[in-house]
């Protein structure tokens, strides 16, 4: 009875005119329609139509590059929200943190979450990679969708890295020292590569706000056309590579 | 399959989906729930209904507000949320010691807590709104809440200057400076002591090597069962100096060796006049007759011996000098008489003064001292020490820097380690990270770092070169306390604008007269404009209580202004210049502005008005209560029967006035006096002129001048 | 499957008429070949959007339980003067930390990270062994020979430097390949699929063993002056 009512709900709900207007096709009840669903939504349309079965085991692919780009939106939906707390300034930026702490409401939770995110996208995307390798994946016609997600991993790292200054406690500091002080062993132009990335000699307040615009802007809006791009070339690469593809043809 | 089925969804995946989706929606409700139950809302709670059961309700309701209450000083780089939870820490109604904390109110201090927070003096997380992270080390702050015993180190860390509040602050940088734990650290405003340890350059020709291999080995012999301190067999007072390090028998044996070759500048012996000997030999109570000079001199004002009465061994006398019961078996007797002669020879900055000695005194004393101080017992358990070999004086060389012994005491061509030991001028505000506890299993925090590092410092780092010292409990607070109110410079100017800076000494002639204040150390018994000792009277204003020719005639030959003290002024046999040099000197500059010599005239002074006086002084206000003339009359007040040639007449008047304004805290009653009983009492005053019969160093042993 | 797929023109024998189901692309200027297979085929929506909403929800649940449960690690304020030892950099680096305890920057720092990106976006450009065919299906002994010599110099290199969190799992892969090399009567069940493994995946093996290796290491092993620590004590 009740679905009934929540299905008559629906319906009536998809009458509307307001809602035919956004959705243009009616209830997704034919193939047809189903694919309407896909290609008729600018967000869904970089998705294949159909899928093989077999790709949508958990086994396939255990959703590791789906995963990673969940992480990419759970991240950028916390960061928003954690934008609103913070400057980009020194001492402020700590001081931030501790507001975050003990002042804002689930400002603790908001910045956990965040955290664990991070960690969990660079577990998933460096796993994603390997797993695609082993199962063959970067072999043509996926070659350069394979160079794409090479770039994506190596804006993963640079994402998480230059988010890790952020808070400004010694943890950040520190690790940035160590980090940017590899950068200066570079041959020919070492020192001027880290002066640029720092702002100046030292992690100071303008490395602080480089960081944050690299963290923030730069950053998540190249990963964001490359996460496109990439979802783009598996449809028009053929879809995923599996395993027995790859054993298949090894035969 | 038919492709219509392409697109249905199993009845399983229907059910993971429900499932999954009421799961996420609950967890994500978790964090607003636990926000909504935080600690400090619940404390807010408490307080409303504490609140509620006092009397003054209404007030307190009125001053209390919801919502986190912080106190923000950016200048001081504070942010202090304490008063959330502590909500009635400035209603003084709530002061009381029932009051359930955190509501209790904060004791009444010079400091108003609602402006300058609680963070500065008590550390903890002030931003922090849970008590845990508040008042405790965490990851993110590493300067817990201060135990309240310490709390005066964080008066300490502005008010460089001494507080008459803060007394374990002030002793425990007493302590640090007679410690002369700047010896070897750095220390914020500690200076560097004057008064090092001996200097060893010469010290081959003082000490004998079996002496030197006890000492080493047991600087404080023993302490006993009630945890005092006993050198040779009686307490002392104080620690001595020395702290314990911990050397074997082969390295004590090499230091000792390396001491004894100490001969920088061999000592002649001191020829005395061959005639006073020959005559002085004679008598069969030399040792006597020097005992009796010994005190005649008063070398007890600053040096004590001890004393057997019954079953108890006590030390009497002064605490400035060495105590000096064994000092015969510690000293070569050649090397005594050069430093009696002149003690800054040997030590330049040796408190003791230079005496002018007549060869028969010196004579004398010399042999009172060699015969009669000294213990056949003291050195009965050194092993026998054969000639030091080269190889003894190398190592001992290497040890005597390496232990750090440069670093109090001085040997003439070795220069001690620069910065020998840690810097401890930030040592206040270490994190507990920057600290090493080695294997030990003392809690892991700053004070109790502090306190194993004086007693112990072998628990918290094997290979540690810090001596141990032995502090009382009291004492090993105190000096940890001020320890912890090392916390550097400011962080801005803003906040330096507060430091109280400590002040520097006042009093520095220059000159003759520096000259001679320096050779007799008068500031180590004196005050002078608030810098020197506290057993003599303060000098600051001598120069308008007395009369030039009166303070020659008492340098030259101290009387006793006040009989019933055991330390008096020493005779240092000070020439007929230098006298006047000092005179001169403390009646120009040593001048109080409240005193005008010239405004007074002598006289305007008749005996009918000094019999008045001395009716008053008699009858009305019965001054001899206090005061002796002559030989009758109390013993509170000083001496007066030769003040008419002691005192200035205009310091008389201003003194019965107001003898407070002039030495603040005398005893002398304030009267009311009108201006004629005044100038009366100052006449009669000026009319006592009683020669107290002079000793000199020739009227030896024949009056008996003794102290005691 | 036919031999000229190399070339990209494969297929060219099936009747795209008699099986309607397979498509075929015949030239080789097209950027993309699509192989139809005779497998199931399900619509995206709702199929692979529900699963991906469910995938999304779950991960949510756990992440939120994971930051409820633990605290992103906040420490005291930055302080130039105040180095921590070790300063270690975020975990994922800490591979590349241990390398340069051992190596010099240049080479750990910079050359190494650089070849590593370098190469896994270039190898695929080469088309070697795109069939994937097994390390010891062919020319056994002498690419036993060149395997136990490029090897064997390797091991030297990385004995020379002292890298022993390198050697260690470098002399594990290399063991496995050996032992893969030998054809038992009656092999193991993991080592007959080790025998069936093709060059690139033991590279791809020793270097996510090595790398694995260091970043345990690095975050787990390692204190006061990079020194090696156990973490239990």
């Amino acid at each position: 009875m009740n679905t009934m009512t929540f299905e008559e709900i629906l319906n009536r709900l998809r009458a509307t005119r307001a809602w035919r207007s956004i959705f243009r096709r009616g209830p997704a009840r034919t193939n047809r329609t189903r694919s309407l669903a896909i290609f008729g939504n600018v967000f869904l349309h970089l998705l294949p139509v159909k899928v093989r079965e077999q790709s949508l085991r958990v086994r396939a692919t255990y959703y590791l590059g789906t995963i990673s780009f969940f992480m990419f939106v759970v991240l950028t939906l916390t960061g928003i929200l954690l934008m609103f707390y913070y400057h980009p300034a020194v001492p402020q930026a700590y001081l931030d943190m501790k507001d975050l702490r003990f002042v804002v409401s689930n400002g603790v939770f908001l910045r956990n979450l965040h955290r664990v995110a991070a960690h969990v996208m660079v577990i998933a995307v460096f796993w994603h990679m390997f797993h695609v390798f082993y199962r063959g994946g970067y072999r043509p016609p996926h070659e350069f969708n394979w160079a794409v997600g090479v770039m994506l991993l190596l804006l993963t790292l640079l994402l998480s890295y230059t988010g890790y200054l952020l808070p400004w406690d010694q943890l950040a500091f520190w690790a940035i020292t160590v980090g940017t002080n590899i950068l200066s062993a570079a041959p020919f132009f070492g020192s001027q590569l880290r002066y640029l990335l720092l702002g100046g000699n030292l992690v100071g307040e303008n490395a602080l706000l480089r960081f944050y615009v690299l963290h923030c802007v730069i950053l998540p809006l190249v990963a964001a056309l490359l996460i496109g791009v990439h979802f783009w070339r598996i449809r028009k690469d053929g879809g995923l590579t599996l395993r027995e593809d790859y054993e298949r043809d090894k035969k | 399959m038919t492709a219509e089925k392409m697109g249905e969804i199993s009845t399983r995946l229907r059910a993971i989906f429900a499932l999954a989706s009421v799961a996420f929606v609950a967890v994500l409700a978790v964090s607003p729930v636990k926000d909504f139950f935080q600690s400090w809302k619940r404390y807010e709670k408490d307080y409303v209904s504490y609140a509620q059961t006092r009397p003054d309700t209404k007030r307190l309701l009125a001053d209390f507000h919801p919502g986190i209450d912080q106190i923000w000083l950016p200048e001081m780089r504070v942010l202090d949320r304490c008063t959330t939870c502590h909500q009635g820490i400035s209603q003084a109604s709530l002061r009381d010691a029932s009051v359930p904390q955190p509501f209790r109110a904060h004791p009444a201090i010079p400091h108003d807590v609602k402006k300058w927070g609680c963070v500065i003096c008590h550390r903890g997380q002030g931003p922090a709104t849970e008590t845990s992270e508040a008042h405790e080390t965490t990851l993110a702050w590493e300067q817990p809440l201060l135990p309240i015993r310490f709390i005066q180190a964080s008066c300490g860390m502005c008010h460089r200057a001494d507080l008459p509040q803060t007394p374990k602050l002030n002793r425990g940088r007493e302590l640090l400076s007679q410690l002369n734990c700047g010896g070897c650290h750095h220390l914020q405003d500690i200076e560097r002591s004057a008064m090092l340890g001996p200097d060893l350059s010469n010290v081959g020709n003082k000490l004998m090597r079996q002496w030197i291999y006890k000492w080493l080995k047991e600087p404080h012999t023993v302490v006993d069962s009630s945890g005092n301190t006993v050198v040779d067999g009686y307490e002392m007072e104080e620690e001595p100096r020395m702290p314990q390090f911990r050397l074997t028998d082969q390295e004590i044996k090499a230091l000792s060796a390396y001491l004894t070759t100490l001969k920088g500048q061999p000592i002649e012996p001191f020829k005395f006049d061959q005639s006073v000997v020959a005559s002085l030999q004679k008598s069969a109570d030399l040792a006597d007759q020097g005992e009796v000079r010994f005190r005649q001199m008063f070398c007890t004002t600053c040096h004590s011996l001890a004393v057997t009465q019954g079953d108890e061994t006590k030390l009497i006398g002064g605490d400035i000098g060495p105590e000096l019961t064994k000092v015969g078996s510690k000293v070569n007797p050649d090397w005594l008489v050069a430093w009696l002669r002149d003690p800054q020879s040997y030590l330049s900055h040796a408190l003791m003064p230079r005496y002018r000695w007549s060869d028969q005194d010196l004579y004398k004393v010399t042999q009172y001292i060699n015969t009669r101080l000294t213990d056949p017992d003291l050195l009965s358990n050194v092993p026998p020490l054969e000639e030091p070999t080269q190889e003894e004086i190398r190592l001992g060389q290497r040890l005597f820097l390496e232990k750090g012994c440069a670093s109090c005491h001085v040997i003439q061509g070795v220069s001690p380690q620069k910065d020998f030991g840690p810097d401890l001028a930030i040592l206040g505000s270490k994190n507990v990270s920057q600290l090493e506890f080695g294997n030990s299993n003392i809690p892991r925090n700053l004070i109790s770092y502090i306190q194993a590092k004086i007693t112990d410092p072998l628990s918290v780092n094997p290979a540690a070169r810090m001596p141990q010292y032995r502090l009382t409990p009291t004492d090993l607070d105190a000096i940890t306390t001020a320890l912890l109110s090392m916390t550097g410079s400011p962080a801005n100017s803003s906040l330096a604008r507060l430091v109280v800076p400590r002040p520097e000494s006042a009093f520095r002639p220059a000159g003759a007269f520096g000259e001679l204040y320096d050779r007799y150390k008068c500031a180590v018994c004196h005050r002078f404009n608030g810098d020197g000792g506290n057993l003599a009277p303060d000098l600051s204003f001598e120069g308008s209580r007395a009369q030039l020719q009166w303070i020659a005639g008492f340098l030259k030959n101290p009387e006793t202004l006040r009989p019933t003290l055991i330390f008096r002024m020493p005779q240092f046999n000070i020439t007929d210049q230098e006298a006047s040099v000092i005179a001169d000197y403390l009646g120009m500059v040593t001048q109080s502005p409240s005193v005008k010599l010239s405004a007074v005239d002598q006289k305007q002074f008749t005996p009918q008005m000094a019999e008045m006086g001395k009716q008053l002084y008699e009858v009305k206000y019965q001054c001899n209560a206090c005061h002796t003339i002559g030989s009758a009359g109390g013993y509170v007040g000083p001496n007066l029967s030769n003040a008419g040639n002691w005192l200035n007449a205009a310091w008389i008047e201003e003194w019965l006035r107001d003898p407070q304004a002039l030495v603040p805290g005398t005893i002398e009653p304030r009267r009311s006096l009108t201006d004629q009983e005044v100038q009366a009492l100052t006449a009669y005053v000026l009319t006592l002129k009683q020669k107290a019969p002079p000793l000199t160093t020739s009227s030896a042993g024949t009056k008996a001048g003794g102290a005691q | 499957m036919s031999e000229t797929k190399n070339s990209f023109e494969a297929g060219v024998g099936s009747n795209a008429l008699k099986t309607p189901e397979r498509v075929v692309f015949i030239t080789s200027k097209t950027s993309a070949q699509v192989k139809e297979r005779a497998d199931r085929q399900l619509m995206s929506y709702p199929q692979l959007i529900l699963r991906e909403v469910i995938a999304f929800e779950v991960l949510t649940i756990v992440l939120v339980i994971v930051a409820l449960a633990w605290d992103a690690p906040l420490e005291q304020l930055a302080n130039p003067l105040l180095t921590p030892n070790p300063a270690k950099a975020p975990w994922y680096f800490l591979g590349l930390q241990e390398l340069l305890h051992y190596f010099p920057p240049l080479v750990a720092g910079i050359v190494i990270p650089t070849l590593v990106v370098v190469a896994l976006v270039v190898i695929p450009y080469f088309n070697v062994n795109i069939k994937g065919e097994p390390l010891w299906a062919a020319y056994r002994s002498r690419r036993f020979l060149i395997f136990i010599v490029s090897v064997g110099l390797l091991l030297v290199f990385l004995g020379l430097y002292r890298a022993w969190t390198v050697l260690v799992p470098t002399v594990a892969i290399a063991g496995l390949t050996i032992v893969s090399f030998f054809q038992l009567k009656r092999p193991y069940r993991l080592i007959s699929f080790l025998q069936t493994r093709p060059l690139s995946w033991w590279v791809m093996t020793w270097f996510i063993a090595v790398s694995l290796t260091l970043t345990v290491v690095g975050t787990f092993f390692r204190g006061p002056g990079w020194s090696w620590v156990w973490p239990w004590r």
